[in-house]
């Protein structure tokens, strides 16, 4: 599939901040977060801009922007329409939450109720996000019991690590926070090779035999594809990464994505004050650049059933 | 937009969406010509733009079926590379810089030109027309001029098979002639394409197959035909004749000949003088009135014209001056039973099995006799015999450029009617039937014009250019045998050339072989390109200067194109044509009409829009300069204009003979005569009313038999398709041809040269026979092991279709086709990039492999590659980058035979032999670039009115925004 830029940014950025929001809304009601109310509109804010800001660029892609609120109608069959509202109405308690921490310094009762439930909501809504795309039958890569679960820990893996950053910068030790993004990084990386695993040694029980029901006749080929020159079929649905630069680009999830977060949260561990929080910093920096490559190849290496009928044996 | 209406397209829940908008605002019926089809189409108009086409229902071609180029007529019509304005050449020829001038200069130059030479010498104007539909008119207007120089491109096409239908038949496969479609039950197809004709042979193939009935594909590329076939034959391309001469040495040697039909209908048992040596050696036997004589069982002779005779088919006779003769059929059983025709001596050389051919013979046999079809309804033939139905064996034959383009094509094509003939299945139920206006009489005419005593300066020739010699006498030569016309038809060199041989045109004319003419002009065909064979050097041809006097080779080319082809480079002066949509035409019965076997029927294309830029229909340019030249037929004996209006005026007032014109329907002062009558004022307005189409129905009892249906015969006569109506005899054995043998042996008034005596003896046989293609028999096998052929896709038909923006979509590059074990063996992954050669050069293509195509063919699409810088296309075009063109590999000579260079085409009617060229791939040395070759020096110039190509070909938009509410 053909990596849109607006829809690489979109998901790691929501899953980053709805991450964020659901380890507010846990990690305040239980005093385990620093309890300013600058923290606390720093952290907020943070949540907001990475989780609106993703759904805004989600919509640079529409060709009527105005009309994307009718997406919302169709929840009933689409989690494209339920990723819209469990995004909007996770904003609800999340406000309640917001103005009950930072107006009025309270984080438990009622708003550590609102928190709880927007923690839940935020989850939920990334677990939509995932689901866009592990619902899709005609794509193998995406159709498969790892997608959600990658969804749900990069997105909590991205946002351990800036929740983690943004308590040093209260000058305060977060070990406890960083422990768990360190557990995280360790996890998203190995269900990621859990993931790549999975593309790799599986292949495609769609054929050309399958998809033109000829397959009883013996050999079925693709004497000429429909199209000699790229249409945009092929450029949306038949985009080809080379197998070079894919592993290349794996590489570069490892290393900057996983190993080098790691890394640094772990030094964290050991060194607190400046020192930490700027390895914090690279760490969030490094994850952020390592996801959208990660997330890029996620949409690069898909196929869809259709490249069949474009001379793809199987998909 | 206020404010409500912006938020309303905010929150409005319910969008109103017209689910069935008003498409058009207005609808035309015209006549499709994106192939030679011609089917009905019906053009949607909006806001004065052409919304789309779909197919006409009420059309009795196409029955409301469009293909894929039929719908893209749009595309052609939006395309960038219409001609805009009359240009006159100011660079070097192939450069395309030209000035654009006005109307008024272009006639003005055309007529100073070719006045001087009809004052001169009228042969210096060679004068040839490519996928015209009007050679009605063209062959008139070359005929008024007093040039014999003039042809259409079937000389390129289907000559072979026109002509060896014509003397066979009085009809042919293809345009005059189809199968049975609704009652056969056997179907047989050779070498048929899908680019051309295809929305009726998909209907009557589709039915054919509901029905059952079994059908074969022939053809060395398992095509989309031969995909729904009941059995596909991947034969090896040029061996069609061998095959099927072994069908018929099983159908002899099985006895399931309809040997009642051949005495009734044909030629069969007539006489033929065996006395070798002499001069009318295997010409029929004569009483003195000129008639053939059959032998009778008394032994005694009778004329075989009359009704009643009983004639034996087998049986020697001695002759009253002691000669031998024996009937037609003991010539035919005696050959064809000769073992070499046998399955298994001919199994290896066409790469079909011999139990396949045991096989198909004896279907085709339990088919023919087992399956006889009787249709209920009386008919008296010819000689006033009733019978009371129409019996008919449903064995049919479907044919086309497979047959036609190679060497043996003449006589592979007499194969295949003799085959039809004997199981007599010509023009019966479920066989295959004449197409209106055939039959024409048999062996056919008129002759054509042109020989030396009738080209006179400033006078028209007495007849056209083309026709039908039938004895030596009538060759266009002069008194010392050479060629009169620049492309050698009618000369010994192609003695039949029905169609003339336009392929030949440009290198004569460069050569000054027979005699250098002064102008070279041309409609719709793309010579400097995909029409040419060797169009490498054809293009040097072109722009080559003799160093003597500093002048070109061709001093002067005037080509008529709509679109900025190829060719249109090469010329000196471009009078920009119409699209199709854009003016009037008529495809006529005196041409190749919309007919069926049902009936004669013809059609009008109107004008759709008006051209939105300086440029005309060529036949009104033509008329027009008919009129100034003061060309007889185009003058009133005052000289003023005679069709002022132009085409419609000459389509409506024009008559040939009395009461016979251009369009069949209609005629009459009231309109309501069919076929003969004076013109009328109102025929065209009744077409349109008609959707432009007139389509007559026979009379059920006319519609099998017409060869020797007295009732037909006489309609036939009657409308004014034939002259009179005597019975057509169909000729198992073409005398016309044993003539030009005999000529070859010495023998009559005009003898053949010596170079040609043994090649006119040998492939002038009056009965079939099968000889390996020249290429072949001559080249060298072993260096060029492969055969190569071309065909068009179903969705491109003409060279302008792989310019049109939906088209080349589908198709913008080609690759040859290679069979997967012989890529394999020959080291070619499933796509690579090879070189291809042939005696006359090399090519690097990508390659491709393929399961459907015989293992000894390679093959690949015709007329996709383009030269860079033509038809307005972006520099980046990937027919320029990834397109290729076979053309560049096939000689039009032949080596060199006892110094005499013949033609690479047919020795009989000259037809270009495009499927002979043999091959050979090499794979690339390492490292060797993988990209197109040879590649031409781009062509620069552009007129001045093109604009540039745009990025992106928009069409519609302007609908969808007015659609929106």
């Amino acid at each position: 599939m053909h990596p849109a830029l607006s829809i690489v940014f979109f998901t790691t950025s929501s899953g980053a901040g709805f991450s964020l929001l659901a380890l507010l809304g846990v990690g305040a009601p239980l005093g385990l977060l620093p309890t300013s109310a600058s923290f606390g509109v720093a952290a907020l804010a943070v949540a907001f801009l990475l989780a609106t800001g993703g759904l805004m660029s989600s919509t640079l892609h529409l060709g009527r922007p105005e009309r994307a609120w009718r997406a919302f109608s169709q929840w009933r069959s689409s989690w494209l329409s339920r990723e819209g509202v469990f995004s909007l109405l996770t904003f609800v308690p999340a406000a309640a939450f917001g103005v009950g921490w930072i107006f009025f310094g309270v984080t438990d009762g009622v708003v550590g109720l609102c928190a709880i439930v927007a923690a839940a909501l935020s989850i939920t809504t990334i677990y939509c996000t995932g689901m866009i795309y592990a619902s899709l039958k005609p794509v193998r890569q995406w159709h498969n019991q790892w997608v959600v679960p990658n969804y749900l820990v990069l997105g909590l893996m991205s946002g351990c690590l800036i929740l983690d950053f943004l308590i040093r910068l209260w000058a305060e030790r977060s070990s406890g926070v960083a422990l768990l993004s360190l557990i995280v990084v360790l996890v998203s990386w190995w269900m990621k090779e859990q993931y790549w695993g999975r593309i790799d040694t599986t292949s495609g029980s769609s054929t050309v035999a399958s998809a033109t029901t000829l397959g009883n006749r013996g050999r079925v080929r693709v004497f000429e594809a429909p199209h000699t020159e790229d249409n945009y079929l092929l450029k949306e649905m038949g985009y080809r990464v080379a197998r070079r630069h894919r592993t290349r680009l794996r590489h570069v999830t490892r290393l900057v994505g996983f190993a080098f977060p790691g890394l640094a949260t772990f030094l964290t561990l050991m060194v607190g004050g400046v020192t930490g929080a700027i390895l914090a910093g690279l760490g969030v920096a490094s994850a952020a650049l390592g996801l959208l490559v990660e997330r890029w190849l996620f949409f690069a290496e898909a196929r869809h059933t259709v490249t069949l009928y474009y001379g793809a044996d199987a998909v | 937009m206020n404010i409500a209406e912006l938020l309303r397209d905010y929150f409005s829940p319910h969008e109103k969406v017209d689910t069935s908008p008003r498409v058009s605002d207005e609808i035309k019926f015209t006549t499709c010509y994106m192939c030679a089809c011609r089917c009905g189409i019906k053009v949607h108009l909006k806001d004065g733009g052409i919304r789309y086409i779909e197919g006409n229902r009420d059309h009795p071609i196409n029955r409301g079926v469009i293909c894929g180029k039929g719908a893209s007529g749009i595309m052609q019509q939006h395309s960038p590379a219409k001609l805009k304005k009359p240009l006159l050449r100011v660079g070097e020829r192939g450069t395309g810089e030209f000035r654009e001038i006005e109307w008024e200069e272009a006639i003005d130059t055309s007529v100073a030109w070719l006045s001087a030479i009809r004052r001169e010498d009228p042969k210096k104007l060679a004068f040839f027309t490519g996928r015209d539909q009007s050679q009605a008119l063209t062959g008139y207007w070359a005929a008024q001029f007093g040039t014999p120089n003039f042809a259409a491109h079937g000389g390129f096409c289907s000559v072979n098979m026109a002509a060896a239908g014509m003397y066979t038949l009085g009809g042919s496969f293809w345009e005059f002639g189809e199968p049975d479609w609704a009652l056969t039950r056997f179907l047989m197809m050779f070498g048929v394409a899908e680019d051309h004709d295809s929305n009726p042979i998909k209907i009557a193939l589709s039915g054919l197959r509901r029905r059952g009935a079994k059908f074969v594909s022939v053809n060395p590329v398992r095509t989309g035909y031969s995909a729904i076939a009941d059995e596909w034959i991947g034969i090896r391309p040029g061996t069609d004749g061998l095959f099927v001469l072994a069908l018929i040495h099983e159908l002899l040697k099985a006895d399931r000949i309809d040997l009642e039909y051949l005495v009734r209908y044909t030629n069969a048992a007539w006489l033929v003088i065996q006395a070798p040596g002499a001069a009318d050696d295997g010409l029929f036997v004569r009483n003195e009135t000129g008639e053939p004589l059959v032998l009778q069982p008394s032994g005694s002779l009778a004329s075989a014209m009359t009704a009643e005779v009983t004639a034996r088919l087998i049986g020697e006779t001695r002759l009253p001056d002691g000669r031998r003769a024996v009937p037609v059929f003991q010539l035919v059983a005696e050959r064809y039973l000769d073992p070499c025709y046998a399955p298994d001596a001919v199994a290896e050389s066409c790469g079909i099995p011999a139990s396949t051919i045991r096989r198909l013979a004896a279907e085709m046999a339990d088919a023919a006799f087992d399956e006889a079809v009787e249709v209920p309804v009386a008919w008296t033939d010819w000689a006033g015999r009733r019978h009371q139905t129409m019996r008919g064996r449903p064995v049919s034959l479907h044919a086309m450029r497979g047959i036609s383009a190679h060497s043996n094509g003449f006589q592979t094509c007499r194969a295949l009617h003799l085959l039809q003939l004997l199981l007599g299945t010509i023009d019966v139920p479920g066989g295959w039937r004449y197409k209106s206006p055939h039959p024409k009489p048999c062996p056919p005419g008129p002759k054509p014009a042109g020989r030396p005593d009738q080209i006179v300066p400033g006078t028209p020739l007495p007849g056209i250019p083309l026709g039908y010699p039938l004895s030596p006498e009538d060759l266009i030569i002069d008194a010392e045998g050479r060629p009169v016309r620049i492309d050698k038809a009618f000369s010994w060199d192609a003695p039949l050339g029905a169609h003339g041989m336009m392929h030949m045109v440009i290198a004569n004319a460069w050569r000054g072989d027979p005699y250098p003419i002064n102008t070279l002009f041309m409609y719709m065909a793309n010579m400097a390109w995909n029409s040419a064979m060797n169009s490498v050097e054809t293009m040097r041809m072109l722009i080559d200067k003799d160093p003597s006097t500093g002048d070109y080779r061709i001093p002067r080319i005037i080509y008529s194109d709509a679109y900025f082809s190829e060719m249109v480079a090469f010329a000196d002066l471009i009078l920009p044509d119409t699209t199709y949509l854009e003016r009037w035409d008529c495809i006529s019965l005196l041409d190749r009409p919309i007919a069926s076997a049902e009936g004669p029927a013809d059609a009008i294309r109107q004008p759709i829009l008006p051209p939105d830029r300086d440029v005309r229909p060529f036949q009104d340019v033509l008329i027009e300069l008919g009129a100034r030249l003061e060309l007889p037929g185009f003058v009133t004996r005052e000289g003023a204009p005679l069709y002022p209006g132009g085409y419609p005026d000459y389509i409506v007032n024009h008559e040939r003979r009395p009461g016979v014109g251009p369009l069949a329907g209609w005629r009459g002062t009231d309109g309501e005569q069919a076929g003969r009558g004076a013109p009328n004022p109102h025929q065209l307005k009744r077409y349109v009313q008609n959707g432009c189409f007139w389509n007559y129905q026979l009379p059920e009892d006319q519609r099998y038999f017409k060869h020797a249906n007295k009732a037909y015969l006489e309609t036939a006569v009657a409308m004014g398709l034939i002259g009179s109506a005597e019975p057509i005899v169909l000729q198992v054995y073409v005398e016309p041809l044993q003539r030009f043998r005999l000529a070859a042996l010495g023998h009559g008034s005009v003898v053949a040269p010596a170079t040609h005596r043994e090649r006119l003896a040998t492939y002038f046989d009056p009965l079939p026979f099968w000889y390996a293609p020249f290429e072949e028999a001559r080249g060298e096998p072993t260096s060029f092991p492969l055969h190569a052929v071309t065909q068009r896709p179903m969705q491109m038909y003409h060279s302008w279709h792989s310019q049109n923006e939906w088209l080349r979509q589908i198709l913008g590059n080609n690759r040859l086709f290679v069979n997967r074990a012989t890529g394999r063996a020959l080291g070619l992954a499933e796509e690579d990039w090879a070189w291809l050669s042939s005696r006359l050069g090399r090519i690097r293509v990508p390659t491709k492999l393929v399961d459907g195509v015989n293992p000894g063919t390679v093959w690949t699409w015709n007329a996709v590659g383009k030269r860079a810088g033509a038809w307005n296309l972006e520099p980046g075009s990937p027919e320029f980058r990834k397109g290729f063109l076979l053309n560049h590999l096939i000689s039009e000579l032949l080596p060199p035979d006892g110094g005499y260079e013949f033609a690479n085409a047919d020795p009989i009617t000259g037809q270009a032999a495009w499927y002979d060229l043999r091959v050979r791939i090499d794979r690339l040395a390492p490292g060797e670039p993988r990209s197109v070759a040879p590649s031409f020096e781009i062509i620069g110039g552009r007129p001045a009115s093109l604009d540039p190509p745009p990025k992106v070909l928009r069409y519609g938009q302007r609908f969808k925004t007015r659609m929106q509410t």
